[in-house]
């Protein structure tokens, strides 16, 4: 019974003694307000790209140090999987705040209207490059800003030594550059050498020549994926299969061409072997490992056409960042893209990642380690650029690259590579339901 | 009569082989019977709509079908015919044990442990017109230097060496172990009733070697039909379509998202596969002769 009575009795000062700590803490005003104000948040799902997970998150952490927003990332894989993966997330109602997606076709795939917030009045906008801007727009709404400020731009890649030795100047005109191939083979080097053993290397030319497609109408791939209109209908089309067709019947061809990987083109142009490579900046890191000190020695142009006053870039856009319709924390996620889209994450991104192309953020430019013939592309992606069609219309045929390697080998003419690719387009626009 | 425990004590072993039929079941015969279905569709990984019969219309009127069709029919059989008579004619030489005996069959199996996209990569190469090392060695004994990938001609002929290279390994060793099981004696009682060597092979060898035939004949017709890696990685089925083959179309077919398409293709595979190999396989086992 004594036993009882003492237990009792501890129990009940323990309790009082609670209650009494308990009544205290509504007794201090500043410790509600701490505990009742919520901690802003952010989720982001990025997927784990090769040599650019590390930037953009880079890029996260600057931008919670600086708007003490907390991120809360999460890692998923990229390529088919990664395209998997956010499909289903997007069905099922557990995507992010943000989420990565490629600009243009990729981007239309996931239903932008319903899976993504309109991005088209916010100022940040105005601080992308137009040919970006472009790709990540449909039904005149834009979606998307770069997750990753590196591009890729397509033109020509040249030897400068040769160049100074012939006394050449930079072609502003198709036939100004065929008469400087004419004076380097007869100074007996190969005026082109292209990476045509392989998919990534053999259509090239032929996609690098968009330029002047979208330069004469930039709503062809519009019309084209409803088939209001087919590829005969633009001239610059077949242009850009003569200009491949061209090198090989001059006699300006590398005949190892045929069999050349980007390396091997690498090697002819910066050993003074060859003078030309039209290729895309991604060339750059093969110029860079090959001969590295002859890096110095490369230039850039772009692919020239008739006319000298219009002359541009092709752009290969990298991944973007778009916003979830459904996102729990809008307004954070728009601090979020108005600081990606400024130089200061640029620096940060280059902090963790390389900088493989071009820039596509205005006002960032590129650290001055960076090789004279990035800058001298850049300079072009600002002046006069245009998406890749492959960003622009989701119709491609699955023989396009063995096609156009057969117009740069020679063995077809254009105008029967032209029909080909028509019929192989065909086939892949029917399959993919966007033709009758 | 037989109890019911005996019965269930009869069919008790089978049960062991559950496990393995489930998996076989699930990964290979339920994936085989939905690709037929899905060769029936238009197909985009996450939805499909039945077509019926279109996608082998569409599959056959591209360009590259025929000259891939024709290009499978070379491939396969060159290989698979020159490792069944090369592959005896090695292991004959192997059979009989000498000093570098076990040295050489190593050497001629290595290739084998090899991977295709290892294979096609080093051999591609080696076969580069200027820089390679096959054509430096030639160019050097003053022998014309063939352009191997890029003549259109060649190209051919350059991958099925290749592939003969990479898998003579494994023929030569089936062969040997097709030898080895022929008893010594019936090569005794031959010699007694005065046989020469190539007789003892006409009579002896050849005839007890035919189930090794068989297995070698069926594994690599249908390896040289079905396998394009190799020549993906060399040629990518070029130059033009010289190289191109049902695999190459197929899978170039699946690179550019017309799943249902590559999977018309990848079933035209399998019939024309079943087609060939089941009676080439029944006829040259028939000529089987027992022990």
């Amino acid at each position: 019974m004594k036993k009882l009575l003492s237990v009792l009795a501890l129990l009940s000062v323990c309790m009082a003694s609670a209650l009494a700590q308990g009544s205290k803490e509504p007794a201090s005003p500043a410790t509600t307000s701490d505990a009742a104000k919520k901690e802003r948040r952010l989720t982001l799902m990025i997927n784990d790209g090769a040599g650019i997970m590390e930037g953009i998150q880079a890029e996260i952490d600057a931008f919670e140090r600086k708007s003490g927003i907390t991120c809360e990332v999460e890692v998923v894989p990229s390529g088919d999987s990664g395209d998997q993966f956010t499909k289903v997330r997007l069905a099922t109602g557990g995507m992010a705040d943000l989420f990565l997606v490629l600009p243009g076709s990729k981007m239309l795939e996931l239903n932008p209207s319903e899976n993504m917030m309109d991005l088209t009045s916010k100022p940040f906008i105005s601080n992308v490059n137009s040919a970006f801007v472009d790709a990540a727009t449909f039904d005149g709404k834009v979606y998307g800003v770069p997750a990753v400020p590196c591009s890729s731009a397509g033109g020509v890649f040249y030897n400068k030594k040769i160049y100074k030795q012939l006394g050449l100047e930079v072609p502003t005109t198709w036939d100004a550059f065929m008469a400087n191939c004419e004076k380097i083979k007869a100074a007996g080097l190969y005026p082109v050498s292209n990476p045509n053993a392989k998919t990534s290397g053999k259509q090239l030319t032929f996609l690098i020549n968009y330029f002047y497609v979208n330069a004469s109408d930039s709503g062809f791939p519009v019309k084209y994926a409803s088939h209001q209109v087919d590829l005969h209908d633009n001239q610059n089309f077949l242009k850009g299969l003569k200009k491949m067709y061209e090198f090989k019947a001059r006699g300006f061809l590398d005949p190892d061409s045929e069999v050349n990987v980007h390396d091997d083109a690498a090697r002819a142009l910066e050993e003074g072997r060859a003078a030309h490579t039209v290729h895309y900046t991604d060339f750059v890191k093969y110029l860079a490992n090959v001969v590295p000190e002859a890096i110095g020695d490369i230039g850039f142009f772009p692919l020239p056409d008739d006319n000298p006053d219009v002359r541009g870039v092709t752009m290969w856009l990298p991944i973007s960042f778009v916003v979830n319709k459904n996102a729990k924390n809008v307004t954070e996620a728009m601090e979020f893209l108005n600081f990606i889209t400024t130089p200061e994450a640029v620096e940060a991104y280059g902090s963790a990642s390389q900088f493989t192309g071009p820039l596509i953020i205005k006002g960032a430019s590129l650290p001055g380690t960076i090789p004279e013939v990035l800058k001298e592309a850049q300079e072009w992606t600002v002046k006069s650029s245009a998406p890749a069609m492959e960003f622009r219309c989701a119709i491609k045929g699955s023989n396009q690259a063995t096609i156009c390697g057969m117009v740069a080998a020679g063995t077809m003419t254009p105008e029967d590579g032209l029909a080909e690719i028509e019929k192989d387009n065909a086939i892949d626009a029917r399959d993919k339901g966007l033709w009758k | 009569m037989k109890t019911r425990k005996t019965i269930l004590q009869s069919y008790y072993s089978y049960w062991f082989a559950v496990p393995g039929l489930v998996i076989y079941l699930l990964i290979f015969v339920l994936p085989t019977f939905s690709s037929f279905y899905f060769a029936l569709t238009r197909w985009d990984m996450l939805s499909s709509t039945f077509i019926g019969l279109q996608n082998f219309k569409t599959f056959f009127s591209q360009t590259n079908t025929k000259a891939s069709l024709a290009n499978t029919f070379i491939y396969a059989f060159s290989t698979s015919l020159s490792k069944v008579v090369f592959g005896m004619f090695i292991a004959l030489g192997l059979v009989k044990k000498s000093k570098s005996h076990s040295y050489l069959e190593s050497l001629i199996f290595f290739p084998t442990l090899l991977g295709y996209v290892v294979v096609g990569i080093t051999f591609s190469k080696l076969m580069h017109p200027s820089r390679g090392l096959i054509n430096m060695v030639l160019g050097s004994i003053g022998l014309p230097k063939p352009r191997w990938l890029a003549d259109p001609a060649i190209a051919m002929p350059a991958v099925i060496l290749v592939d003969f290279w990479q898998g003579i390994g494994i023929t030569t060793v089936i062969y040997i172990a097709g030898l080895n099981s022929i008893p010594q004696t019936y090569y005794e009682a031959a010699v007694i009733d005065g046989c020469n060597a190539v007789q003892r092979f006409r009579h002896v060898t050849l005839p007890l070697l035919v189930p090794a035939i068989n297995s070698v004949l069926t594994l690599s017709l249908i390896g040289g039909l079905k396998h394009y890696e190799l020549i993906w990685t060399m040629t990518e089925g070029g130059p033009g379509y010289a190289t191109e083959v049902l695999g190459t179309v197929i899978y170039k077919l699946f690179a550019a998202g017309n799943y249902g398409l590559s999977t018309a293709g990848y079933v035209l595979m399998f019939i024309l596969t079943a087609a060939l190999v089941f009676p080439l396989n029944t006829w040259v086992g028939k000529k089987e002769v027992g022990l």
